[in-house]
Order: structure tokens, then sequence, then C-alpha cells
């Protein structure tokens, strides 16, 4: 009888020796330089643009780009583009490796991370020349400096919302929200969808796990999440955002524990267009993305008022940066000028990411949208009047805190600790990480 | 004549050295001697060949494993140089974790079940199959099919939706009046819907296992079935000791395996070992650890620790395979 003793076992302990720690290294690498643009200056230039997005948001840059490259025949333009939840990994070990896209979107969460450890280049030197910001909003514009450097122009603008699926509410009998209600206001109305449904539908999708709702909470309330570069939020208000968010979830008008730790940011696992709830907290940057998922009408609701604030603001987003190590980085700028100025631009990217940055260029497509892209620029002149001031970009690790918010509420949520247990957890072990 | 000899003659020999057609037979059987250079330099061509192969381990797996070592000692964000910490990691780890405890504790959870849950499985299929009866090899097929696709992504998918929100099994078991949740999105269950597949794909040990059971000489059966063993007696007395060395192996092996278990809980929590870090398994929080909050030295010094301990996992079984496992050809427990 053969027994395969000793040998095999200890094979395969070495395979996994190999497999875990060679995992964690394969990044490390130092990657050989890429070296194909060896055309040097005279000839045509080869630039990288990296973006994060669906396959929905790709089409419409691939477009763009082509337009770029018919009014710049020198100029060649190489895309790569990736989910959210990769692209940092990915530009991350690029800019290990010194290969970093030549144009980069950089999310504001990381905005002065890269800047500050010399990834991007400073691109004073283009304005006006190469990169004209005239046409743009001036705080829109300071939104991507960095001590002071305009190290990043924003792409888009966005505003946070609640998105409602019209259609539903429709068929229930239920009146659309009015601007202005309160909290109290949305719990009732969510309630009422609940019950009416007779629970087939949820009210709304419990906000609970959403950094980006507490934060419109924490400015709707006088306060913020960050001062100077250090958390600025008490246990004690986390623990009232998460008050609010248990009394909806545990009444009804919020969805269960179960169905909100489905969410995880596909637009397939959206509880709204999976047609299990009714509304959800969500920025207007996606609302036609979410219009392409489902037939039903759905329209966008501000949010709901604390003494008449709703802690809304214009959210920069999508940060365009050239990288420090780019060969082509006046070709890279003069990408960004475009994606950032053009009326053709403009008109192939839509609402994609968001309003579109030169404001009269935003104007000219505001008044010729139809469809979802009308709801969203409607939404934003509508809000336009009463903003909070965009807070400054958020301090490092503050990625770490938007999935932290998800995984500790979820604790709440299955009933594993109370909203002040959480919370007071939450506080403490963020000021680890945001301290460092 | 040693056997040696005999063999090294059937080796092809060089054209040159070839005898004519009619003395072939002849030859075959006399003891020669193969010089002993030129074995080295056919031994030579084995190790050129070999190169390639030795270059890939050094350069993607013994290299990055070094390199990983010495990160395990900084902190390392990927952005910045790495900087010497010393131990600073593994007391993080052991001091001011929390969540790295939980990991462990999902693991070990893990592994305690779904090891002997899969090798019982495969073990009792293994016997059923093992009797000779019509679509036998058919049988064994079907069976074997769930450890092919096991370790895919399409597989966690499908489980994904057979166990989450309004599932398939949501559905069958409300039939029996079982009126459950969605089960990977419930933190009481979800580690168990993974434990559950896990132990469906037992086809790997089943097929090790059938061979282990052909290789049980039939007589010890008919013996023991004339002395008036039952059936029971005889899988506990025959089948088990004689197939403990492949009942070891399976462990072992299977035991490797479940330490490293990482694609399903990536794919079913979305890569978060949700809900509520209840599938928070340690290689998930070890790539969470590194590849999202880019701490590299700490993720190192994880993968470290866990190979200690897998290791130590392994020398413990075969310091116990000692008491237990029965080799019969060499005659010794």
């Amino acid at each position: 009888m053969r027994t395969p003793r000793i040998r095999l076992p200890w094979q395969a302990a070495l395979a996994l020796m190999a497999s875990v720690v060679a995992l964690l290294a394969a990044a490390c690498g130092s990657g050989p330089a890429a070296s194909s643009a060896a055309a040097g200056g005279s000839g045509k230039a080869t630039i990288t643009f990296a973006w994060w997005g669906d396959a929905a948001r790709a089409k419409v840059t691939l477009a763009a780009i082509r337009l770029f490259e018919k009014s710049h025949p020198d100029i060649t333009v190489k895309t790569e583009y990736s989910p959210f939840g990769d692209y940092e990994q990915k530009i991350n070990t690029q800019a290990a490796g010194g290969n970093m896209p030549d144009l980069v979107t950089v999310d504001r969460s990381v905005q002065n991370e890269y800047a500050q450890r010399g990834l991007l280049l400073d691109l004073d030197k283009y304005v006006p020349g190469t990169l004209n910001l005239s046409g743009l909003d001036a705080s829109f514009v300071a939104s991507g400096k960095t001590d002071g450097k305009q190290y990043t122009v924003p792409m888009a603008q966005n505003m946070q919302a609640i998105v409602v699926d019209v259609t539903r509410l429709k068929s229930l009998g239920v009146p659309l929200p009015k601007p202005g209600w309160t909290w109290s206001d949305l719990a009732a109305w969510a309630k009422e969808i609940t019950t009416r449904s007779h629970g087939r539908w949820y009210g709304i999708v419990d906000p609970g796990t959403l950094w980006p709702a507490f934060n419109s909470w924490e400015i709707q309330h006088g306060k913020s999440l960050y001062a100077n570069g250090k958390i600025a939020f008490t246990a004690a208000d986390l623990a009232g955002f998460w008050n609010f968010t248990s009394s909806l979830r545990r009444s009804g008008a919020g969805t269960s524990a179960q169905l909100t730790a489905t969410v995880d940011g596909l637009p397939d696992d959206e509880p709204l267009l999976k047609g299990r709830a009714v509304a959800e907290w969500d920025y207007d940057s996606l609302f036609q993305m979410y219009s392409a998922g489902t037939s039903d009408k759905l329209t966008l609701v501000s949010l709901p008022t604390v003494g008449g604030k709703t802690g809304m603001f214009a959210q920069p987003s999508m940060m365009l940066g050239v990288s420090a190590t780019s060969k082509y980085p006046k070709q890279a700028t003069e990408l960004l000028n475009f994606l950032v100025n053009s009326p053709a631009a403009a008109r192939a990217l839509g609402t994609s990411r968001g309003l579109f940055p030169n404001l009269k260029v935003r104007q000219q497509l505001a008044s010729s949208a139809t469809g979802p892209a009308k709801t969203v620029y409607d939404y934003e002149a509508a809000n336009s009047g009463d903003l909070s001031p965009t807070p400054a970009a958020p301090p490092k690790g503050d990625n770490q805190l938007l999935t932290m918010m998800q995984r500790v509420y979820q604790q709440v949520a299955f009933g594993q600790l109370s909203p002040a247990q959480a919370a007071a957890q939450f506080v403490s072990q963020a000021k680890g990480i945001i301290g460092q | 004549m040693s056997t040696r000899g005999w063999v090294l003659a059937r080796r092809p020999l060089p054209l040159a050295e070839r005898p004519a057609p009619g003395a072939a037979r002849a030859r075959v059987g006399i003891p020669t001697r193969a010089p002993r250079r030129r074995r080295n330099t056919s031994d030579r061509a084995g190790y050129v060949f070999l190169i390639p192969w030795f270059a890939g381990l050094a350069l993607f797996t013994l290299g990055p494993m070094l390199f990983s070592l010495y990160l395990s000692f900084t902190n390392y964000t990927l952005l910045q140089a790495p900087h010497w910490v010393g131990l600073a990691n593994f007391r993080r780890m052991f001091s001011s974790d929390p969540r790295y405890l939980d990991s462990v504790i999902v693991t070990v959870k893990y592994v305690a079940v779904s090891v002997p849950a899969k090798l019982v499985i495969a073990l009792l299929i293994a016997v059923l199959l093992n009797r000779q009866r019509r679509g036998t090899g058919l049988y064994r097929s079907v069976f074997y099919v769930p450890s092919l696709l096991g370790a895919s992504v399409s597989v966690a998918l499908v489980w994904r939706s057979l166990f989450g929100p309004a599932g398939a099994a949501d559905k069958v078991l409300s039939l029996a009046g079982i009126h459950g949740t969605a089960w990977i999105d419930d933190p009481r269950w979800a580690l168990w819907t993974l434990v559950v597949l896990a132990a469906w794909q037992f086809g790997a040990p089943m097929v090790i296992f059938l061979a282990g059971l052909k290789q049980i000489p039939g007589d010890l059966y008919d013996a023991a079935a004339v002395d008036g063993a039952n059936r029971w007696r005889r899988f506990w007395r025959i089948t088990v000791p004689m197939l403990s060395p492949v009942i070891f192996f399976n462990l072992v092996l299977e035991l490797v395996g479940a330490f490293q278990a990482f694609t399903p809980a990536y794919i079913i929590s979305g890569g978060t070992g949700g809900p509520a870090d209840s599938t928070l398994f340690y290689t998930l929080y070890l790539y969470e650890k590194g590849f999202s909050d880019f701490q590299f030295g700490y993720a190192s010094a994880m993968a470290w620790i866990m190979l200690a301990a897998v290791g130590l996992c392994t020398a413990l079984l075969f310091r116990l395979a000692r008491v237990w496992v029965f080799y019969a050809d060499t005659g010794d427990r």
C-alpha cells in the first residue's frame, strides 16, 4: 500500500509559505520602468490617464478622449480604469514603482496625502498658459490646493441627496417629500411606505453605515468631522446619529440589518434597484447610473433639515492631478485642461461624474439637458442657494474611517453593540488612525 | 546480478554504441556498468532544464518571501520607503488590535469545524462508492465535480445567491417551516454557510480515500466476517486503522488548506469580512491591512505569524500521528 507519508504535507506547507508571502510581496517588487515612450520630445507623446468607475463611465470618457486626440494629433492617450475598490491599490502600487499614470484621478480622501508625498506636480506653472482655470468657480478651484499649491483640479461637482423611486411612491399613494422637511418627517414618511406596502418595501435604506451622511449630519448640527487635520466630532455626536438611524430600523421604516449588510456600493446590490426600498441617501452623481438600472422613474430630494440647514455642500470630486514623474507633464496638463473646460468634452461626458467644472459650459448643458441628466441639473440649481461651505479636504486615513463606519454600524444593527458603545469604540479607533 | 545494473542496461544507448538489431535481445539482462561520467552529464542536463523553475522560485517565491520577512519589521505604506520598527508590528497584533484576535477566532472556528466535517463526509461517500455497483464511476465523477469548481469565484457567487436574501436556501427551508433570513448577511450564520461550502467540496479527499480503500486487502474482511465481526466492527477495526495513513495525509492537507481559505469569504462578504466581522478570516484581514489600509509591514508580520502557526499545527499533527497512524507495510505503530 502506498503511504504518502512525510513528503507531501511538508510540500504543502512550503506551498503555503509561498502563497501567503508571495501574495504580499507581489506588489512590492520594483517593476521595470515603463520605457515605451522612448520617442522623446519631437515626435508623438503617449500619455496615460487613469480613473475609477463602471463601464458606462468608461464609454463616455473614451468618447471625450477621442475628441481630444483628434484636436491634438501629436498626443496619444492610453487609458486605465477600475472599480473604486481596486483603484487606490492599483495607483499606489504604480506610484511605488515610479510609474504612476501621467494624468491620474485622485480621490478627495487621499488628495493631501498624494500631494504631500510628492507624487503630484505643482500645476501653478502651467496656469494660465496651458491650464485655464478662470472659467471655474474660485472656491471650487481652491479645493484642489494643498498647502497653497494647485496640485489637483476637481473634475466634477456633486451634491448629497435622497434618491426616491417615484413610481413606487405613487403606487402607494404616498406624496413626495418637500424640501425643508425634517428628520422626523423622514421617519414618518418612510414608515408610511413600509406600512402601506405591507412590508414589501422599506421606506429608506438605513443610512447608518454612510460616512458622508454623518458628515452632512454634523454640518447641519453646526459641527464638522475634522478641524486642523484632527477629529472634531465626539462619540456623543455619532451616537446621536446612530440612535436616529436605529430608530428608523427598529420601526421598520429603515431596512433590516441583513438587507443593509448587502449594500456594497455596486448598483446591482442596492436595495433601491432590487426593489426592496423606495429611497436612499446618495450622491447625485450616481443618479444617472441608478436611473439606467431600473425602469421606474427616480427623482432627487434634498436632505432633511435641522434648524433649516440641510448640511449639503458642493462636493468637489474626482481630483485630477499630473504625476510628478511624468515624461510629458505639459501634454498631461493639456488633457486636464480639455477635461475641465472644453464644451465638446462636457457634451461627451454628460453627468457621468457629476456637474462639469467650467460654469459657462455647465449652464449651456443644463439648458439643453433631458431625462435623468436634467433631474440632476435641476436639483443642483434648486439647492445652490443655501449650501454649506465645502469642508477642507480630509486628513490622511479618512478612507479607513469610511469602511470602519460600515463595519462598526453593522454591530449596532445586529444588536451586538448599543449606539453609545459603538460610537465610543469608533472614536477611540478613529483617533488612532487619524492621529498617525 | 543487481537490479540496478539491469535497469541501467535498458537505457537507450547512444547511436554509436547501439548493437546490431539481431544482437539486441541477447544483450538485455546482461549487467553492464554505465560509465560514471555519462550519468553526471545526464544529471546536469536535468538541472539545466530545471533552471527556469529555479529562477522562478528564487525570483517570485524566495525573494519576495525574504523581502516580506524584512518588511514585517518595518512600517511600509507603499508610498513611503520602509522604516525599521523592530517588533512593534508583532506587539501590536497581540496587544492593541482587537480585530486581529477576532480574525484568529473566526479562522480557528472555521478550521476546527470545516476540516473534520469535510473529512467525515469524504470518507463516508468514499466507503459508499467503494462497492462495485452499476454507475459507480458516474457517481464518483459527480461527487468530485464540486471540488473542481470549489475554489473558483463563480461558485462563491452562486453561494451568495443561494444563501443570500430571498435565496434558494431560504425558500426551501421556509417550506419546511424554518423561516430564516439572508444566511450570509446574518453574523450568526454567515461563517457556517462558508463551512457548508467547504464541506461540500469533499471531492479531493474522497478520491484519495477511495484509492486508499482499494489497497486494503480483501482477505482481512473475509477473515473478520468468518470470525463474526459485523459491518460496523469491520469498519472500525479494519478500515479505519488500515486507512489511517491516508486519513492523516488528508487531515494535514485539508488543515493547511483551511487556514489559507480566502476566496469564498472574500467574494461572499464583498472583501470586508462582514457582516460585523463574522467572516473575517485571517487571510482576509491580512489582505485588508495590506491592500486596503496599505500597512504592508503589519500585513507581512501577520503572514509570518500565520506561517509559524500553521507550521506548529502541522508539527503537532505529526507528533500525534505516532499514536494513531498505522503503517501496515512497515509493521510498526
